[in-house]
């Protein structure tokens, strides 16, 4: 290795150190707090569950009703959970490959704090009976605006950093993270305009709703949890991304069908009857990108098995990233004719909402959690034993979500069709599925204990101190993190 | 960065390969950012033809389900014919459960009194000086002949029904009905509003037919009644709780 490039390494690597560091505040802010709301929102959903199928469960508490409770969890989980972990990995992120430090943290800090009151202040109101009633959009109107504003004050400054970056080459993160970050805005301003502002058609204010639940995902959290896997894929094991054109493809062809998402819960009901039928159809045009970005992050890690076994970051990446072709193929199949009648007002749309924000994106940020934390914080993750509680029981809830409501929702859907049956013969045989999702909760809050307490306990700055990072081994002959001098055979083995 | 001469700025997120003593060096207390890999330049592999293929399989799919939701952009057309869910599968004619006589020949007589009701009204009394009442009436409650006569030739002149004087005009409604209707008939105004009479038999209006066709087809009178009809119409007797085929209005045995 030449004089000049060393020197060139240890500059980069002072560069990359004195990002991470004016970053430290509020990408650990985003993450902790992200990590508390997700454990909230995993306890709401229990009972939530709980609830559809044994109703007399916890009745005693009038702010626990069952269409409050679901309405808490599902806006804790996005809103406290899936938005401030974005927030995270997306001003990270830009300002990583930006290669730009933050100089506004500060503002990020306050606007990150002001989030969280709002989010709280959305949360308790919905607890009082006050939401809005409608769906991903449940917070009283006045928290909306504040939301927005709170967006803008985070994330402006990563469109600065991108727009102020040394010219060259813009990686494949940034496009997901750039697009990302112009499409919420759009959506989300369109979405509280026709819903909150304009004294609409009710039809109309539910149509709006379903497209922004749709394009929430599909044009803001999903964009995000892909350019993380194009991020970490390439970055641990050290290879180039498979292919350029594959990963354009894949850019392009979401861009184009994901803005299409989210009417196809209209299905039946008295809108123009395009509408949920190009939802649909959209729906199962996903298939296109998670078949091309998934075969495209699994082909750059693939044979680098070991690396995704001991990697947590790469591990929860390559789960989402298969989960995410699951995603698809399920997707074309809930989407087709006659099944959006048996998914409708079935368990399968729920488990199916569920397994994109959890399945998908949730590992995708986990991963990058994984990644980042020891970056900002300077300290190794303390026990990969609760990295592994955290993947496996993770894996558990996700299949048994997978299993229990979108499967089993399936035949849920064909007893409400049954009009030879009265309803409650419906209702009983469905129970047994709910039960499965109860399960899948519980499988779910045991994962995110492990990571929430992990998550704090990093925050205290109560990590490791070491040059070894902790790494999924399966046994380890002298050192319970992994033998010594592990960085070097880990680093040639790329070579 | 600027300074730098190595092609490192055009890369995406910084080096080849790490000097990790180095990078120790420089940066003490930080191994994380030290022992990092490079983002390399991305691989050119192209979009392989099995890509194209399923991308090409996903969009026939999706175009089959747009092409049932009517005209793109057509913002007119607002439910999907036959999206309207079909009428309940569940069997609307009854079960056919024998039923005893009593209930049966209520359940039809009521059918067949429709059309006396503009008359002697639902709650058979008739109406005051008009038209008799039925309830309490003897010549409900009494021998059914002279009753089947008046229900199938009419009555004309005068009668004294329940102890009140009355002139009309009764037409004969007898073309219209059959045995089965004329006994279910029958059994129900003799069953109803408080009368408790027994009840008539098909057998017995079988019978009332035959002697109706007999005597010819001319209104009857009280007077002609009371003289050569005054007695019970013959013909096989039916127990109220005679269970019937609702079909056939055969007597059937009771299951075990």
């Amino acid at each position: 290795m030449s004089e000049t490039n060393s020197t060139a390494d240890s500059r980069d690597v002072v560069l990359r150190s004195s990002i991470d560091r004016s970053l430290r505040h509020p990408v650990m802010f985003f993450f902790t707090s992200g990590g508390v709301w997700l454990a909230l929102a995993i306890v709401l959903g229990l009972v939530a569950s709980a609830k559809k199928h044994s109703p007399e469960f916890l009745t005693c508490f009038s702010w626990l009703d069952a269409g409050k409770v679901d309405a808490a969890h599902m806006s804790a989980m996005i809103y406290g959970w899936g938005l401030q972990a974005a927030f995270g990995i997306i001003i990270w992120l830009m300002a990583r490959l930006s290669r730009k430090e933050c100089t506004a943290a500060g503002v990020i800090l306050w606007a990150g704090h002001t989030w969280n009151a709002a989010v709280f202040y959305g949360v308790v109101r919905i607890m009082m009976g006050e939401g809005s009633g409608v769906t991903y959009m449940e917070f009283p109107s006045e928290v909306w605006p504040v939301l927005m504003l709170c967006y803008s004050a985070i994330t402006i400054w990563s469109l600065i950093q991108f727009q102020v970056r040394d010219a060259g080459h813009v990686y494949v993160s940034q496009w997901y993270l750039l697009a990302g970050l112009l499409w919420f805005p759009w959506i989300a301003v369109t979405a509280w305009v026709f819903v909150f502002l304009m004294d609409g058609h009710p039809l109309m204010v539910t149509g709006v709703a379903a497209w922004f639940k749709g394009t929430l995902f599909s044009l803001f959290l999903l964009p995000v949890a892909l350019a993380s896997s194009y991020y970490l894929a390439p970055k641990v094991t050290g290879r180039p991304v498979y292919s350029y054109n594959i990963a354009l493809f894949g850019f392009w062809s979401l861009a184009v069908f994901g803005p299409w998402a989210g009417m196809q819960k209209l299905v039946g009901a008295p809108v123009p009857q395009f509408l949920p039928y190009a939802g649909a159809a959209s729906m199962i045009l996903i298939l296109i990108p998670a078949i091309a970005v998934g075969y495209n992050i699994i082909r750059t890690v693939i044979g680098n098995s070991e690396v995704v076994a001991e990697s947590p970051s790469l591990r929860f990446t390559a789960a989402g990233m298969v989960l995410f072709i699951v995603f698809g193929v399920l997707s074309v199949l809930l989407h087709t004719v006659p099944a959006m009648k048996l998914t409708q007002f079935s368990y399968t749309g729920y488990g199916f909402d569920i397994l994109g924000l959890y399945g998908v994106f949730s590992l995708c940020a986990f991963g990058a959690v994984y990644f980042i934390v020891p970056r900002i914080t300077r300290r190794e993750w303390l026990s990969r034993r609760f990295i592994k509680w955290h993947f496996n029981c993770s894996l558990y809830g996700v299949s048994s979500i997978v299993l229990c409501a979108v499967i089993g929702g399936v035949t849920h859907g064909q007893g409400i069709e049954d009009l030879s049956q009265p309803f409650g013969t419906m209702a009983e045989r469905a129970s047994q599925f709910g039960w499965g999702v109860t399960l899948a909760w519980t499988f779910l809050l045991i994962a995110n204990l492990f990571f929430c307490l992990h998550l704090l306990l990093m925050w205290a700055r109560l990590g490791r101190r070491s040059s070894h990072p902790t790494l999924l081994k399966a046994n380890h002959p002298e050192n319970p993190h992994g033998p010594e001098g592990e960085v070097d055979t880990y680093s040639s083995a790329s070579a | 960065m600027s300074d730098s001469s190595s092609s490192s700025d055009l890369r995406p997120d910084l080096d080849e390969s790490i000097n990790v003593q180095d990078a120790h060096g420089a940066l003490k207390g930080d191994p994380a950012a030290g022992r990092e890999k490079s983002v390399r330049e991305n691989g050119m592999e192209a979009v392989s033809l099995w890509l194209v293929l399923i991308s090409a399989i996903v969009v026939l799919a999706a175009g089959a389900v747009m092409g049932q939701g009517g005209s793109f952009f057509g913002y007119g057309e607002l439910v999907k014919d036959g999206y309207m869910r079909e009428p309940s599968p569940v069997p609307q004619e009854e079960p056919k459960v024998p039923i005893a006589a009593l209930a049966l020949f209520q359940k039809e007589g009521k059918k067949v009194y429709g059309t006396c009701v503009a008359c002697h009204q639902d709650s058979g009394l008739g109406q005051t000086g008009q038209f008799p009442p039925l309830a309490g009436s003897e010549w409900v409650l009494g021998n059914t002949e002279a009753l089947s006569l008046i229900i199938h030739n009419g009555v004309a002149g005068p009668i004294e029904v329940a102890g009140t004087q009355y002139n009309g005009n009764m037409s004969a409604f007898g073309a219209n009905l059959n045995a089965k209707e004329l006994a279910a008939l029958m059994t129900f105004i003799r069953t109803s509003w408080g009368n408790d009479a027994s009840i008539v038999s098909p057998s017995m209006a079988a019978n009332a037919l035959e002697i109706s066709k007999k005597r010819g087809g001319a209104q009857t009178s009280a007077e002609e009644l009371k003289k050569s009809h005054d007695k019970m119409l013959p013909g096989d007797i039916l127990a109220p709780d005679t269970l019937l085929d609702p079909e056939t209005w055969e007597p059937v045995a009771p299951e075990e």
